[in-house]
């Protein structure tokens, strides 16, 4: 009798302690996939999106205004920061989350799955997305967690010199061209939805001939920028986000989303240092020369016309008509599905002219001119012939014309690479105007001094950032700044990223 | 709703069975041995059973009772008497009245029954005149002022505005600092729901629904010693609420009860505006601005807004001083209840069954903000034998509420906010026409017309509540009681939000001014959800009591097992770009189907404890609790957990000699742990569908997209190694009696501790989270709560007492982990560039410290400027030195009654802390402000204020060229971020009110037992700091309640309410 007592007892416990361990079993989200579920396909669009709309919303719309190629719109204020040259720890925050927690950790992951995989196609897709968000890092903060980041041990990841992720970049991006080959099925992609490891491989080694020119003038690179375009085998397309957006919430082009939703405040419009060089007047103020991609880039303003603003204000009503009035000002021309530019065959080719510079400056010369074609074919316009007459490829002082060039052919599309390719090459250079010279601040516009292809110190500008200076860099990201312990003191606003010293 | 109908029935059929038995029907009077009066609400219980009743206002009582049974007849300040039945049919008693007036009962954890002298802890029982003598809709609400220890934070004054209490300050950095509440010893599922714009907070369940005329009693169980045996939910404190049971009416066995009332609500508090200024910017004219940076008012004739179809419109440039005031309107409320309660003739069924009905109206105009809500209750037990108790209770509620929503934009409260103050509010009623649309609005800058906002915009919440009990009490022998009881709680709600579609294409607008009200074009939406949630709860209960030595030692214990289950789930949906522009809110409106979303969760919890209390001699009392855990939250393999408590307490009076000075003194300490489990899947890596973020809301991209679909890492990251949080707290008090009960003092230290904080931990986005789950941290409370009852007066006929309260809590975080940027997380944030302002849990400091961007200052404390003579603000955040805590809260309570009239009043006072107020900050956005007349808006050069350089300022703040303006937004006067702290210090007439009850020979002429007026003004006065001349600061935003002691963003002044009520008793 006892002994089946303690038998039955035995069972009981048992029973109920393996039913108590399931009962209590439950803490699993019905809503949300495990990581053992989920596969590189089911990720990597997400990772695209995420680098889609910070580079096509937040870093073109800081860009342009930090180059001036934007302006602020009379009657709001979103930007008049930016276009003093101003730039907060809390304003660049939500994107650097975005690059770190939705681009690169993803990114990683992707690379992770696909080197397990043996499928290097992927892995070199991941890694050159992971190259060109670390690039923007760096080219914003100068520096930014790269060795200890995304360890998820380190909650205080240290910072790396801007030099040191860049050559960390370049070896990856290297690694990964090396298992690559080309004609091979790759991730499911937004930026090449049919695309095989072949448009990644132009792809990685267009990012990589970015990556190495923006550090040649810090970094004797020479050599491997010989040999990376002595291959030539770089984008032969634009390489951009398109056909992934359509007229819908949450579903819009970016820039668009921001900016021109309704609902939104509207805040962008064209510079007047842009418009001023875009259209070129003589002497008597007549129009000589009209570059045919202005029109693409901007739409005309209530009367017809091409007016700029002035960086540094939003005017008064106390302005003389147009600058009265946000009519008066020209518009980006952005619809609902306007693509998001990541990179072109224009600026491969400006880099192309930039190298051959030292060396051949006839085939820098060639480069400039297959670069303005790029850039003009992009557009869907002609007239290369005309530009180049007005906007030549000057062999004694290549950075002038390429800067100067390459801050036009950028303005439609690519802002944010127009403020990096401007900061590092020095051109448009400021002139002898100032912003406060146009505009009295309160009822006097004179814009007839702008001098065509150069910059100007803001009507208001930051006081932090001096007068014809640009802004060098930004403030660390407050979630780093109050999060991590490791992150630096902030070297002020006109410390030059490694690659502009 | 049908189901729960035929399940009402059912019970009711049930209950009302009455099994007749062999007893004698015993009636009789219960008096006061020294006056003669009758004494109400005596207990009368035949000893050794559960079976009693309790006495009639006069004093009058039926009980059935075994021929030779014994009934015990006890009595709030009586001494305890024993009568043996006998075969007698009428018994009268004459009760001597308890020097020791602590006798009193109180509902301790688990439903058991303790007399308040022999508790090792302090419990702070409000009675139901309390309750329902404040008034108020939500009766929690109702312990304002009231007890020491517990702050009551009212959200606002919005009708249904959900209401949180903490007790004995904020423990927990990220989960809730809510009590757990416990209804008739089942736990309750406490709900509330956010707005559209998540800065207001709306109950849909829990104590909201329970009409204060239905509660006979709140205790409030503080410390953890206290509350181990509730376990993990309640590491904050319990409040415990009885409800009313059946009771024997006057000369009748039952009782029908009807309470209602009228309330008229009106705004108590406004913002102080200049009347100085009106519209435009940068001081000149410029018919479209919002706010008030214009030139001079002057009195002349002026044109406004956009030119529309060749019209213009004009006023009269000058202050319209109460354009902001004229457009509230004063809200009517009503409240009704009807309580039916009785016993049956042999007094073995008890039954309650009341229905009560609230409909708040809140001050905006018409019928836009509204609370309603219906509830009924039935509460029954059976006496089936000596040996069994059947007993339930049912509750439905039901609620709807219409919220006007305060976010930033096309709200009411910014329209009004940002109105231009020379221009009239009220002329703007007539929507017809189009300069009172969006189509012609005065300013196309955000905001419109506050009255096109109140028709367009739309948020209502429907729910329902089922809740209650079944409860079967055993006593297979005298000194054990075995009770199973049956918890349940089913909540749901739907929501529906509606925004509506702007469309304008200026076809009309011949000038439009600068900045044309096309605009204002916005992609309407509906947003639809629906939730349930559920709760199950099973108690098993063992109860045993029995004496020792003659009676000397008491001992009891109690031992049970609590099993839960709480789950959830909800689902969403979206929709934008209407087809009809707005009142058409339906999902099929949407020409986007923008978003489809659900949620759920499941939680299980059991828990095994037990009790010893031990008492000797009545004079010492000792209480021992153990209880272990296990969760479903926590690790597979960790999620079993333990912890004790102990309480002590000695009526040292008993070894005093008997005086009339100090007739009773008890002292008491107690230690108590209780663990508390984490949040719902918290404990692993998940995915989640891809999207991403823009700049401004709403501009970031959704997936699905373009037809793909993608997911990505979480931003949080779960923790397979979490651990519970403990807290452990120890406390010691005295409570003494002075004068027989003139004077009582009720006096407690604490000591409360939290270890081991589960949080999700906000880290550098570089780690590749932007949060991780951990346990970490320490917070400590340390405090002292006084409790000094007083009745200075007592005459036959006329009674004063006068009560104060007052506590003061320490709070302070003991560590937060290393690596933190100067050990600390946010809490909260107001973002918005360079007057962003955060407040922080850092270590070292309590928590709720605010940092914002300061000026920079030079070594001799002047302000650096820029070469346009405006402070220069740091690049970095610095701690202000300011904290949201209190430094201390105190309330006190006084009433005068004379003959049938009772005059009382309850002030609260609050000391110390500040709080972010966004209207504040709006007031000098928009020029509106009275602060914007600094130097009658003169040019000024900032005081005490250098170049960087070091060399003097010269440089004047201009008003032409938005200096003015730059001054105060972008440098706070001179003072940052810091200028949008305001003091939180207030003290407050919370309730005064003036009772009549009807003399009782008129009453019973009526054949009425009971006829009483009131007539009350709630939140009639408040004081508040010198520097806040702009919000009641009890107002919050955003939900959770440490979260909302952040401040407030746009919120709905608040409101001192009217009312008359009347109370009849047949």
């Amino acid at each position: 009798m006892k002994k089946i007592l303690y038998f039955v007892s035995a069972v009981v416990i048992t029973l109920s302690a393996a039913s108590c361990e399931k009962y209590f079993d439950i803490n699993y989200d019905p809503n949300l996939p495990a990581s053992e579920n989920i596969t590189n396909d089911m990720i990597f669009p997400g990772i695209e999106a995420a680098l889609a709309t910070s580079y096509g919303d937040f870093y073109r719309i800081t860009g342009g205004y930090f180059s001036e190629q934007y302006s602020h719109l009379f009657g709001t204020s979103n930007y008049l920061d930016y276009s003093q040259f101003e730039m907060s720890a809390t304003r660049s925050n939500t994107h650097y989350i975005q690059l770190f927690q939705k681009v690169l950790v993803n990114a990683k992951t992707v690379s992770e799955k696909a080197q397990a995989e043996e499928d290097w196609g992927t892995n070199l897709a991941a890694i050159a997305l992971r190259a060109f968000a670390y690039q923007i890092l760096v080219d914003c903060y100068g520096e930014i967690p790269y060795t200890d980041a995304l360890d998820d041990t380190i909650l205080t990841p240290a910072y790396d010199d801007g030099k040191t992720v860049y050559q960390g970049i370049i070896a990856e991006l290297d690694e990964a061209l090396s298992k690559a080959s080309a004609g091979q099925k790759t991730v499911k992609s937004l930026l090449y939805p049919n695309g095989t490891s072949s448009d990644w491989i132009r792809f990685a080694k267009s990012v990589k001939l970015k990556i190495l020119s923006r550090m040649s003038g810090a970094v004797d690179v020479s050599s491997q920028l010989g040999s990376l375009i002595s291959e030539g085998d770089f984008i032969t397309k634009d390489a951009q986000f398109a056909g992934c957006w359509s007229n819908a919430d949450g579903q819009y082009s970016p820039f668009y989303s921001e900016e021109f939703r309704p609902g939104m405040q509207y805040n962008v419009c064209a510079n007047l240092a842009l418009i001023g060089t875009m259209i070129l007047k003589d002497a008597e103020g007549d129009v000589v020369y009209t570059d045919p991609r202005l029109a693409k880039y901007f739409a005309t303003n209530n009367q017809g016309a091409y007016i700029g603003g002035i960086s540094g204000t939003n005017f008064a009503t106390t302005a003389p008509a147009p600058y009265n009035n946000a009519a008066g000002f020209c518009r980006p021309n952005v619809t609902p599905t306007t693509p998001v530019a990541v990179l072109s065959v224009a600026e491969v080719e400006f880099f192309i002219a930039e190298y051959y510079a030292k060396s051949s400056p006839a085939q820098a010369a060639e480069h400039y001119a297959k670069a303005i074609e790029a850039s003009f074919a992009s557009n869907g316009v002609e007239g290369v012939d005309e530009y180049l007459a007005q906007w030549p490829f000057d062999g004694a002082n290549p950075a002038k014309s390429i800067g100067i060039a390459k801050w036009v052919a950028l303005a439609g599309s690519n802002n944010f690479e127009s403020w990096c390719e401007v900061r590092r090459l020095g051109y448009p250079a400021f002139g002898s105007v100032k912003g406060s010279d146009m505009w009295n601040g309160s009822n006097a516009v004179d814009i007839s001094k702008y001098e065509a292809g150069t910059l100007y110190t803001p009507y208001k500008r930051f006081d932090q950032v001096g007068d014809n200076t640009l802004i060098a860099r930004w403030p660390y990201a407050n979630s780093s700044q109050t999060r991590n312990k490791s992150c630096p003191e902030f070297p002020g606003y006109t410390a030059k990223v490694f690659w502009a010293k | 709703m049908k189901k729960a109908k035929l399940f009402f029935s059912a019970l009711f059929v049930l209950l009302a069975v009455t099994l007749h038995a062999q007893n004698l029907r015993v009636s009789g009077v219960v008096r006061d041995a020294q006056t003669g009066e009758g004494v109400p609400f005596a207990s009368i219980v035949v000893k050794g059973t559960m079976n009693g009743v309790s006495s009639d206002a006069d004093g009058n009582y039926t009980i059935s009772a075994p021929v030779n049974g014994t009934i015990v007849f006890s009595a709030m300040g009586y001494v305890t008497q024993e009568i043996p039945a006998n075969g007698q049919t009428t018994i009268n008693v004459s009760l001597v009245p308890d020097a020791e007036t602590l006798s009193e009962v109180v509902v301790t954890a688990m439903g058991i029954s303790r007399s308040e002298k022999t508790l090792g802890y302090a419990a702070t029982t409000v009675k139901s005149d309390d309750i329902v003598g404040a008034h108020t809709t939500n009766a929690i609400s109702s312990l304002s002022g009231k007890v020491a220890g517990v702050q009551v934070l009212a959200t606002s004054s919005d009708p249904g505005a959900s209401t949180n209490i903490v007790i004995r300050g904020f423990s927990s950095i990220s989960g809730s600092n809510q009590p757990l509440y416990v209804v008739d010893g089942v736990p309750l599922t406490n709900s509330s729901i956010s707005s559209a714009s998540g800065e207001k907070s709306t109950a849909i369940a829990g104590i909201a629904n329970i009409p204060a005329e239905s509660i006979e009693s709140m205790t409030i169980l503080k410390g953890a010693a206290a509350t181990a045996l509730y376990g993990s939910r309640a590491a904050n404190g319990v409040v415990i609420v009885t409800t009313k049971t059946g009771k024997k009416g006057e000369n009748r066995n039952f009782t029908i009860e009807y309470s209602g009332g009228l309330q008229l609500r009106q705004v108590a508090m406004f913002p102080e505006m200049q009347n100085a200024w009106g519209q435009g910017w940068n001081g000149t004219q410029t018919f479209i601005e919002n706010g008030s940076w214009g030139p001079k008012l002057d009195g002349s004739t002026q044109v406004y807004g956009p030119i529309w179809n060749h019209q213009q419109r004009i006023h009269e440039y000058s202050a319209k001083v109460k354009n902001i005031e004229e457009f509230f309107e004063l809200g009517i409320s009503q409240n009704h209840n009807v309580a039916f309660s009785g016993l049956s003739q042999d007094g073995r069924t008890s039954y309650y069954l009341s229905y009560g009905r609230n409909s708040d109206n809140g001050i905006m105009p018409g019928d836009h903000d509204v609370y309603k809500r219906n509830a009924l209750a039935f509460r029954g037990s059976f006496d089936a034998t000596n040996w069994l108790r059947l007993s339930s209770s049912v509750n439905f509620s039901q609620s709807l509420s219409k919220v006007v929503d305060t976010d930033q934009g096309t709200s009411v409260i910014d329209g009004l906010y940002e109105f231009p103050r020379d221009i009239s509010v009220v002329d703007l009623k007539d929507l017809s026409n189009p300069f009172n649309t969006p189509e012609a609005y005065l300013t196309p800058y955000g905001i419109t017309n506050p009255y096109w906002a109140l028709e367009n915009n739309y948020d209502h919440t429907n729910s329902q509540q089922i809740n209650g009990k079944v409860q079967v009490d055993i006593k297979p022998w005298k000194n054990l009681t075995l009770t199973y009881r049956m918890g349940f709680d089913y909540i749901n709600y739907d929501r529906k939000i509606g925004y509506p579609q702007i469309t304008l294409d200026d076809a009309l607008i011949n000038d439009n001014m600068g900045y044309a009200p096309s605009h204002m074009n916005q992609d309407g939406w509906v947003a639809a959800a629906f939730g349930k949630s559920h709760e199950t709860n099973h108690d098993f209960l063992a109860n045993y009591n029995q004496a020792f030595f003659d009676d000397k030692l008491d001992v009891t214990v109690v031992a049970g097992v609590n099993i839960n289950e709480r789950g959830s789930s909800s689902m969403s949906g979206q929709t934008s770009k209407l087809t009809f522009d707005t009142g058409f809110w339906d999902l099929s409106n949407g020409a986007d189907k923008t978003s489809i979303s659900e949620s759920a969760s499941l939680r299980r919890l059991t828990g095994v404890f037990a009790d010893v209390t031990l008492g000797w001699a009545d004079e010492v009392f000792l209480e021992m609790t153990a209880r272990n855990d296990w969760s479903s939250t926590l690790p597979v393999g960790a999620n079993s957990y333990f912890y004790p408590g102990a309480t002590l307490s000695w009526i040292f009076t008993n070894r005093l000699p008997k005086n009339d000075v100090l007739t009773f003194g008890k002292i008491r300490a107690a230690y108590g742990k209780t663990g508390n489990d984490a949040g719902v899947y918290r404990t692993s890596v998940t995915y989640t569908q891809a999207y991403t973020n823009g700049y401004y809301s709403g501009s970031g991209l959704t997936f699905p997209l373009n037809g793909v679909n993608a997911f990505i890492a979480a931003a949080s990251k779960g923790s397979a190694s979490l651990r519970p949080e403990m807290t452990s707290e120890f406390e010691v008090g005295a409570n003494l009696q002075f004068f027989n009960g003139r004077i009582g003092l009720d006096a407690t230290y604490y000591s409360r501790r939290t270890d081991d904080q589960i949080f999700s931990l906000p880290v550098d986005p570089a780690t590749g989270y932007t949060s991780m789950v951990m346990n970490f941290g320490t917070v400590t409370n340390k405090g002292v709560e006084l409790l000094l009852t007083t009745t200075p007066v007592q005459t036959r006929d006329f009674r004063w007492d006068l009560n104060f309260n007052w506590s003061k809590n320490n709070n302070l975080v003991v560590s937060l982990p290393e690596g933190l940027d100067g050990g600390k997380v946010a809490l909260g944030s107001f973002s918005a560039g360079n007057d962003a302002v955060y407040v922080y849990a850092q270590e070292g400091l309590p928590m709720g410290e605010f940092y914002t961007y300061v000026p920079q200052r030079n070594e001799k404390g002047q302000l650096i400027v820029g070469s346009d003579g405006q402070p220069l603000i740091e690049t970095e955040v610095s701690d202000v030195k300011k904290n949201f805590q209190s430094k201390w809260t105190g309330g006190i309570n006084t009433s005068l009654s004379w003959k049938g009239i009772t005059l009382s009043a309850v002030l609260d006072v609050r000391y110390g802390g500040y709080m972010f107020s966004r209207t504040k900050n709006l007031m000098q956005f928009t020029g509106n402000g009275i602060v914007t007349t600094y130097n009658d808006r003169r040019p000024f050069v900032v005081p005490d204020s250098v170049y960087a350089d070091g060399s003097e300022n010269i440089s004047p703040i201009f008003l032409y060229d938005q200096g003015f303006q730059n001054y105060f937004n972008n440098a706070g006067a001179g003072l940052g971020g810091e200028f949008y702290l305001i003091d939180r210090s207030f003290a407050k007439l919370r309730n005064i009110s003036l009772t009549w009850d009807m003399p009782k020979k008129w009453v019973n002429a009526a054949w009425l037992s009971g006829v009483s007026f009131t007539a009350y003004c709630n939140n009639a006065f408040t004081w508040t700091a010198s520097d806040n001349r702009y919000i009641d600061p009890e107002t919050t935003s955003y939900s959770g309640d440490l979260r909302a002691q952040f401040g407030e963003l746009y919120s709905n002044p608040a409101c001192r309410i009217w009312g008359f009520g009347v109370n009849v008793k047949f």
